[in-house]
């Protein structure tokens, strides 16, 4: 969580129309306020989070706290008030709009066949992207960029397992190419991943594509279909460099759109 | 379970606890989360902008526990299963903003850590 937080307030004061929250996920526990009352919710085009709830002040609620989920196939339109001056039940606390990432996130996740003290183990951080709107909108489309990752080089160094782990929330699409061009073949493994709170540090695993030996000179492409493979958190990554050095240079590029 | 050593342990066995909670009928889980949520509410005040993140889940704890239904005949689970996950992801992310702390995100000082840690070994 980036601190201080960014604030509603500067935004709404100054008459801009929206108050874009665009940041990093430090933990799954990350949450964001906002004291302004707004006319709209939806996901920005950079979140890697894909769906985010919002906790607001709702008169008719039974303890004045109703939640929403907006997400690239859904935003909010309408009034969404903050009601400083009031205060929830039973907690007593005072009115504001709370917005948290509703997709699970486990940053101690460790992959079943990782040795330690010998593969490394990266994760790309989650970005959160939400706009709040100050002004009624009619309608809205969030529908979010793609995304590429680019990894020209990784830690390639003899028998040792790089694993890396992407945010990969609602999207449907991804291709992931490599391109072997290292002095020895290129072991390559592409697994989705399934978060679940438990203290073992495990998450479901579910391999997409496995191949053995890329040889030199060799490139491959992965592809991920939602419709063939199913939805995951989280895309794993493993390369494998058997013997020899140089590049392995490889490239995720993720859509919300089947292709 | 044994009691959890780190909030991040605390995390990872928040929904095997509740569940063990839930499954055992009655207002237990409702009890227990209420409990949680009130310990931990004047650790946490509103005016202490380093505690903020924290004081804004309680308020969303403290919703869902509130509006868990209440015991209906002894034994009988009536918490639905859909109160028991929110509660068990609630806690799973109360515990995990408790445990990671950073200079650029200093979101929870160390006597806070140890009560949090505390009201959770305490009820779950």
């Amino acid at each position: 969580m980036s601190y201080p937080q960014p604030s509603s307030n500067e935004y709404a004061i100054k008459g801009v129309q929206f108050f874009r929250l665009l940041t990093k996920l430090a933990t799954p526990g990350d949450i964001y306020l906002s004291e302004q009352s707004g006319h709209a919710l939806a996901i920005g085009p950079d979140s890697d989070v894909a769906n985010v709830n919002v906790a607001y002040f709702d008169d008719q609620a039974p303890t004045f706290l109703t939640q929403t989920l907006v997400g690239p196939p859904r935003s909010f339109t309408g009034r969404i008030d903050a009601r400083n001056e009031s205060t929830y039940a039973p907690s007593g606390r005072k009115g504001r709009i709370m917005i948290w990432p509703a997709d699970l996130y486990d940053p101690a996740f460790v992959p079943s066949n990782f040795v330690a003290d010998q593969d490394t183990l990266s994760f790309i951080t989650p970005v959160l992207d939400v706009i709040q709107y100050f002004k009624p909108q009619q309608s809205l489309v969030p529908a979010r960029n793609d995304k590429t990752f680019r990894f020209p080089q990784i830690d390639t160094s003899e028998g040792r397992n790089t694993f890396l782990i992407l945010p990969f929330w609602g999207r449907k699409y991804a291709s992931c190419r490599i391109d072997n061009q290292s002095t020895g073949s290129v072991a390559w493994r592409v697994t989705g991943i399934t978060y679940y709170p438990n203290d073992q540090h495990k998450a479901t695993e579910t391999e997409i594509e496995h191949i053995d030996t890329l040889n030199v000179g060799d490139n491959h492409t992965t592809l991920v279909r939602a419709q063939t493979h199913g939805v995951f958190d989280a895309l794993m990554i493993e390369v494998n460099v058997s013997e020899g050095e140089g590049p392995t240079p490889f490239e995720i590029v993720m859509s919300d759109t089947p292709s | 379970m044994a009691a959890a050593a780190t909030l991040e342990e605390a995390a990872g066995q928040a929904f095997d606890n509740l569940f063990e909670l839930w499954k055992f009928g009655a207002s237990a889980l409702k009890d227990a989360v209420t409990q949680f949520e009130e310990a931990l509410l004047p650790t946490f005040p509103e005016s202490d902008a380093v505690g903020l993140p924290i004081a804004a889940w309680l308020i969303v704890i403290a919703s869902l526990a509130e509006q868990m239904p209440p015991e209906a005949e002894p034994g009988v689970v009536v918490v639905p299963y859909g109160d028991l996950v929110a509660a068990a992801d609630y806690v799973y992310r109360i515990c995990w903003l408790g445990a990671k702390p950073t200079p650029t995100s200093p979101d929870i000082t160390t006597a806070q850590q140890t009560a949090l840690l505390l009201a959770y070994n305490t009820n779950f």
